[in-house]
C-alpha cells in the first residue's frame, strides 16, 4: 500500500488512449470487489489486503478491436456507513460492476438495494454487470447462477450475469473486457447516430500537461 | 484536582468487572455524557470550572478532557521506567532515541510532571520510543488509574453481547487485519491474534452500545493490542474510542464526511494554488478519510516503528489533529500531486498513497504549529460551507439523475407507442410542415420589403 505507484506519474505513463470508461464497483461487504480488481489489475490474489475505507482507484488499459480502451476503476467500500461517501463516486460511471458472494445468500438479496443506489446516482446510460463471485467454493454455494438470471428479467439495466473467482482466475478478465468491448461498441453506435449522450470521453485529443484548460469545477 | 478524579476512575474500573449488567443502564448516561464531553473538546481552557458543576450522572464517564495543568500522576504513584537493558528490542537504539528515553526517565521521575508536558513527550521528537515504555506511559496519556488487578474474565462469549450482523461485521474484517502481524507468524498466532483482537472491540462495543462500529476501526484496535496486550489493552481503547474516536462512530460518517473539508479549508490558508489545483481535478477530501478514522494504522500497518509513534503523537494532540497532519502532508508533496496526471481518479489515488519516506517528524511539528495558527473554531465556518456546497453538488447530481431516468422512461414509453399508430412521427411531421411554411413566408416577406426598398 505504501509504495508509490509509477503508473501515476505522467512521466512514466503511456497516456495514449482511445476511449476512456469510468467503472465503479459495488456491493455487500466482503463479497471479493477488492480481489476482483486486484486480479484484473496485477493478476494476483492477496490473502493479506484489508477491507476497503472510503474508496480505492485504479486503471488499467485493454486493447480492444486494436484500440485502447482505459478503464478507470473506483474499488469502493460495502459497509453502509460509507455509503454517504460512496456515492459520489457514482457519478458519471459508464459501467457498474455490482458483486455478490455466490457462498453468502445475503449478498444476493442486497442486490436489488446496489442497482437503486445505481439508478439514483447515475444520470448516463449506465452499463450494469451482476458479479458472483467465490465460484471456486462450490461446496459452500447458496446462490444457484439460475436464481441471478431470474433477477435479471426485472433489472432492465443489467447486461449480464458472471459467476468469478478471484482466488482461482475464473472469468475475471472476461467481466472487464465484456463491459469494456460493450461500452466501447455503444458508444461508436451512438457516434454514428450522432446522439449526443456524451457518455464518453476521447482520449487522443486530450492534454495532459496542465489543469487550468479543466473547465468544470466542482465549488 | 486530581484527587477529586480518583474515585471517579475507580468506579468504571469496577463496572467494567461486570458488563452484563453494564449496557441497560449506561446507555441514558452515556448520551448525556457524549453532549459534556463533545463541548469540552472546543472549550478545554475554562474546563476546571465546569468539572466542579458535573453531577452525578456523569461520574461514569471514564475519560473527560483534562486541562493540560493537571497533574500527570494521582495519588503520588510515579510510574516506573524500566531500564534500557531491559527492554525488547528489535533493533538497536540510534542516539536520538537513546537521548530521548533518558528524557522521558528524567521527566516522568518528577511527582509535579503535568499532563500536558506528558502529552509534549509524546508528541515530541521521536515520541515515547519504545512498546515497553508505551505500556506504561499511554494509560497516563489517557488519564486511566493504576489498577493493577485489573482484568475481565467473560471475553470469550463477549460477542453473544452485541449485534450479531455487527459481530459478522467484525470478524470479516478481523480476518483481514493480517497486515499487522509479521509475515512469518505461525497460523497459531495468527488465530490468537485474532481472536484477541474481535474480542478487544466487542468488549468495547458492549459496554458502550452508542459507539457503533466502522471498517478502520479494527487497525486502531490491532494497534493498541499489539502495545498493550489483551487486559490492559480494553481500558486504553475504551477510552482511545470515547475521547477521539466517537466522531467516526456515529449513525452515520456524514460527521467525517464533513471535517475532512478542515483539509481544504487549511489549504485554502496555506497552499491556495494546490487547493485549486484539487478542485480543478473534482477532487473531494476522501483520500484522507482511512488516515483520519485510522491513525495512519490502515496505511502503515507493517510499518509499526512509525505507526507506534503517531500514535504517540495522537494521544496527546486533540481529536482533530489528524487533519492537520493529513493537510501538511499534502502540502509537503505538491510537487509529486502537480506532476500527477490531472483527474480525479489519478490525484485521489497518488494521496491514498503515501509513500515510506516522508520526514515525519518535521511533519508532526508543522502539523501542532498550524494547528496554533488556525485552530478548529477558527476555520470551521468555512468547513461548514465547503460541506454546503458538496450536498447542493449532490443534491444537483441526485436531481440530474432522476431526470434523465424520467426521460429515458418517456422514451421507452414513446418506443412502445411509436410501433403502433405512429402519432409523434406524424407530429413530428406536421412540425416540419409549419416550420417550412413559416420560413418560406418569412423568406417571402422580407424579399418583397428589400425588393421593395430598392
Ligand atoms: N474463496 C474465495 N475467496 C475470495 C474470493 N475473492 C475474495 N475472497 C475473500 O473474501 C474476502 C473479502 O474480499 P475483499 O476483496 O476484501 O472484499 P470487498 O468486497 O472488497 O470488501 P469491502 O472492501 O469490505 O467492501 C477476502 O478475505 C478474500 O480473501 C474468491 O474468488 N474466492
Ligand atoms: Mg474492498
Amino acid at each position: 500500500m505504501s509504495n508509490r505507484d509509477p503508473d501515476n506519474l505522467i512521466s512514466t505513463n503511456d497516456e495514449t488512449f482511445d476511449y476512456l470508461f469510468k467503472i465503479v464497483l459495488i456491493g455487500d461487504c466482503g463479497t471479493g470487489k477488492t480481489c476482483v480488481v486486484q486480479r484484473f489489475r496485477s493478476g494476483t490474489f492477496i490473502e493479506r489486503h484489508g477491507n476497503t475505507i472510503g474508496v480505492d482507484f485504479s486503471m488499467k488499459t485493454v486493447l480492444i478491436d486494436d484500440k485502447k480502451v482505459k478503464l478507470q476503476i473506483w474499488d469502493t467500500a460495502g459497509q453502509e456507513r460509507f455509503r454517504t461517501i460512496t456515492q459520489s463516486y457514482y457519478r458519471s460511471a459508464n459501467g457498474v460492476v455490482v458483486v455478490y458472494d455466490i457462498t453468502k445468500r445475503s449478498t444476493f438479496l442486497s442486490l436489488q438495494h446496489w442497482v437503486e443506489e445505481v439508478r439514483r446516482y447515475t444520470s448516463s446510460h449506465v452499463l450494469l454487470i451482476l458479479v458472483g463471485n467465490k465460484c471456486d467454493l462450490e461446496s459452500l454455494r447458496e446462490v444457484e447462477k439460475g436464481e441471478a438470471e431470474a433477477l435479471c428479467q426485472y433489472l432492465p439495466e443489467v447486461l449480464q450475469v458472471v459467476e468469478t473467482s478471484a482466488k482461482e482466475n475464473t472469468n475475471i478478465d472476461s467481466v472487464f473486457f465484456y463491459l469494456a468491448s460493450e461500452l466501447k461498441r455503444r458508444y461508436e453506435n451512438r457516434q454514428i447516430n450522432a446522439n449526443g449522450d456524451e457518455v464518453v470521453t476521447l482520449g487522443a485529443s486530450r492534454k495532459l500537461s496542465s489543469c487550468s484548460s479543466c473547465s468544470y469545477k466542482i465549488f | 484536582m486530581s484527587t477529586n478524579m480518583e474515585p471517579k476512575e475507580d468506579e468504571i474500573s469496577l463496572d467494567s468487572n461486570i458488563p452484563e449488567t453494564y449496557t441497560e443502564m449506561s446507555v441514558p448516561i452515556e448520551k448525556d455524557n457524549l453532549k459534556v464531553r463533545r463541548r469540552n473538546v472546543i472549550e478545554t481552557t475554562n474546563f476546571a470550572s465546569k468539572e466542579e458543576n458535573t453531577s452525578d450522572s456523569e461520574s461514569n464517564v471514564p475519560l473527560v478532557k483534562m486541562s493540560d495543568s493537571t497533574k500527570a500522576w494521582y495519588n503520588n504513584i510515579i510510574p516506573e521506567i524500566p531500564d534500557i537493558a531491559e527492554f525488547s528490542l528489535s533493533e538497536p537504539l540510534t542516539n536520538r532515541e537513546r537521548m530521548k528515553i533518558s528524557v522521558i526517565r528524567g521527566s516522568v521521575v518528577n511527582p509535579n510532571l503535568t499532563l500536558g508536558e506528558l502529552k509534549l513527550l509524546g508528541c515530541s521528537s521521536e515520541g515515547l520510543v519504545n512498546d515497553d515504555i508505551r505500556r506504561i506511559l499511554w494509560p497516563k496519556l489517557l488519564r486511566l488509574s493504576e489498577e493493577s488487578n485489573f482484568s475481565v474474565t467473560g471475553l470469550e462469549t463477549i460477542h453473544s453481547h452485541i449485534p450479531n450482523e455487527v459481530y459478522q461485521q467484525i470478524l470479516k474484517d478481523v480476518a483481514r487485519s493480517g497486515s499487522h502481524i509479521s509475515q512469518d507468524a505461525t497460523q497459531h498466532e495468527i488465530d490468537h491474534f485474532q481472536e484477541q483482537l474481535t474480542q478487544l472491540m466487542c468488549w468495547v462495543l458492549h459496554k458502550h452500545s452508542v459507539l457503533n462500529y466502522y471498517q478502520g476501526y479494527n487497525d486502531i484496535a490491532a494497534t493498541v493490542l499489539l502495545v498493550m496486550g489483551l487486559q490492559n489493552g480494553l481500558r486504553v481503547l475504551e477510552s482511545i474510542s470515547l475521547e477521539f474516536l466517537e466522531r467516526f462512530m456515529e449513525k452515520t460518517m456524514e460527521k467525517v464526511n464533513q471535517e475532512l473539508f478542515y483539509i481544504f479549508a487549511l489549504l485554502e490558508r496555506v497552499h491556495p494554488t494546490l487547493l485549486e489545483h484539487l478542485e480543478n481535478v473534482e477532487l473531494f477530501p476522501h483520500f484522507a478519510l482511512a488516515e483520519y478514522t485510522t491513525w495512519y494504522a490502515h496505511k502503515y500497518a507493517e510499518n509499526r516503528k512509525l505507526l507506534h509513534r503517531l500514535f504517540d503523537y495522537f494521544l496527546g494532540s486533540p481529536p482533530l489533529m489528524p487533519l492537520y497532519l493529513s493537510t501538511v502532508i499534502v502540502a509537503y508533496r505538491a510537487t509529486e500531486i502537480f506532476n500527477t496526471t490531472p483527474d480525479m481518479g489519478h490525484t485521489h489515488k497518488v494521496l491514498c498513497t503515501l509513500p515510506d519516506d516522508l520526514p515525519f517528524e518535521t511533519l508532526l511539528i508543522e502539523a501542532k504549529n498550524l494547528y496554533r495558527q488556525y485552530p478548529p473554531e477558527s476555520i470551521s465556518n468555512d468547513v461548514t460551507e465547503y460541506d454546503r456546497k458538496r450536498k447542493c453538488k449532490e443534491q444537483e447530481w441526485k436531481a440530474k439523475a432522476e431526470a434523465s431516468r424520467q426521460e429515458r422512461e418517456k422514451q421507452r414509453q414513446l418506443r412502445i407507442v411509436q410501433s403502433t399508430p405512429r402519432i409523434p412521427y406524424r407530429i413530428r411531421n406536421y412540425k416540419t410542415i409549419t416550420v417550412v411554411t413559416i420560413l418560406a413566408l418569412g423568406l417571402y416577406a422580407f424579399l418583397r420589403s428589400s425588393s421593395g426598398l430598392n
